[in-house]
């Protein structure tokens, strides 16, 4: 299993960051991409840009504190859904002096990771930061496959 | 506190495997052995211009980033590149890991820079 992890401080609250994480026109620069959450848990989530649509489905919502969701790639048109290529994104918001620790979590939910391997162009890239999860969250898994059915 | 570790963190297999794929002569060990399959130690070394020696220190390193595996045959050991999986999962963090860092500069720069909510308190 497979999982990145993220720091970063931003120089904004809590409340600031919340709602860049969540509001549709401030997704729309830094996440680039048309993004649309039900903010409640089990609410939909839709994320479209160019070459690249995902579905998914909100879990976390605690406002100023976490969110988080789970997603997967879909094809535009028809859509057609790869929740074999499922994973989960987790934010965690915590205040500090000069501003808030964003955390970011995004662990694979497939038994093997199905993007295609990028082979030797990837291979010896600098990768800051990389968590390596060996446990398999087959509960997450199966909430993922149930959610596409 | 909402807990932050939503896996377990190993750093010692994360470090491992960019230990293991930041030497050129490791990546074309892992390469040629992904071209010809399964290959011992000393048919690798007759294609590099290093020894038998250090192709085995090279093949220990992939080895303990699970990267290859050697498998006994006879007297010798055959190394071959572990099931997919395990690149696949390399690749995977580096695709998602580079998303992350644009998306976070991004928004870096979008908290820094004027905010219109200030300007609709004012």
């Amino acid at each position: 299993m497979a999982v990145v992890r993220r720091e970063v401080v931003l120089p904004a609250g809590v409340d600031e960051v919340w709602e860049a994480l969540t509001d549709p026109d401030a997704l729309r620069d830094w996440f680039a991409a048309e993004v649309d959450l039900d903010l409640e848990p089990g609410g939909d989530a839709r994320f479209d840009a160019a070459g690249d649509h995902r579905r998914g489905v909100v879990e976390e919502v605690d406002p100023g504190r976490r969110l988080s969701f789970t997603w997967w790639p879909v094809d535009a048109w028809p859509e057609d859904e790869d929740a074999g290529a499922a994973s989960r994104v987790a934010f965690t918001l915590e205040p500090v002096p000069s501003g808030t620790l964003l955390t970011v979590v995004e662990e694979s939910l497939a038994g093997t990771a199905s993007l295609p391997a990028q082979a030797s162009a990837s291979w010896g890239r600098r990768c800051a930061a990389l968590v390596w999860s060996t446990h398999a969250r087959s509960t997450h898994a199966r909430s993922a496959v149930l959610v596409c059915a | 506190m909402p807990d932050r570790h939503t896996g377990v963190s190993v750093p010692g297999a994360a470090d491992a495997v960019f230990n293991a794929l930041a030497d050129p002569t490791r990546r074309q060990v892992l390469q040629a052995l992904a071209n010809g399959g399964a290959a011992t130690a000393t048919e690798l070394a007759a294609r590099f211009p290093v020894s038998r020696q250090a192709v085995v220190k090279h093949l220990a390193a992939l080895a303990a980033a699970h990267l290859v595996v050697g498998e006994r045959d006879g007297r010798e050991v055959r190394y071959r590149l572990t099931p997919a999986p395990m690149a696949d999962a390399v690749a995977w963090m580096t695709a998602v890991g580079a998303a992350w860092d644009t998306r976070l500069q991004r928004l870096q720069r979008q908290l820094s820079g004027p905010r219109e909510s200030q300007a609709k308190e004012g």
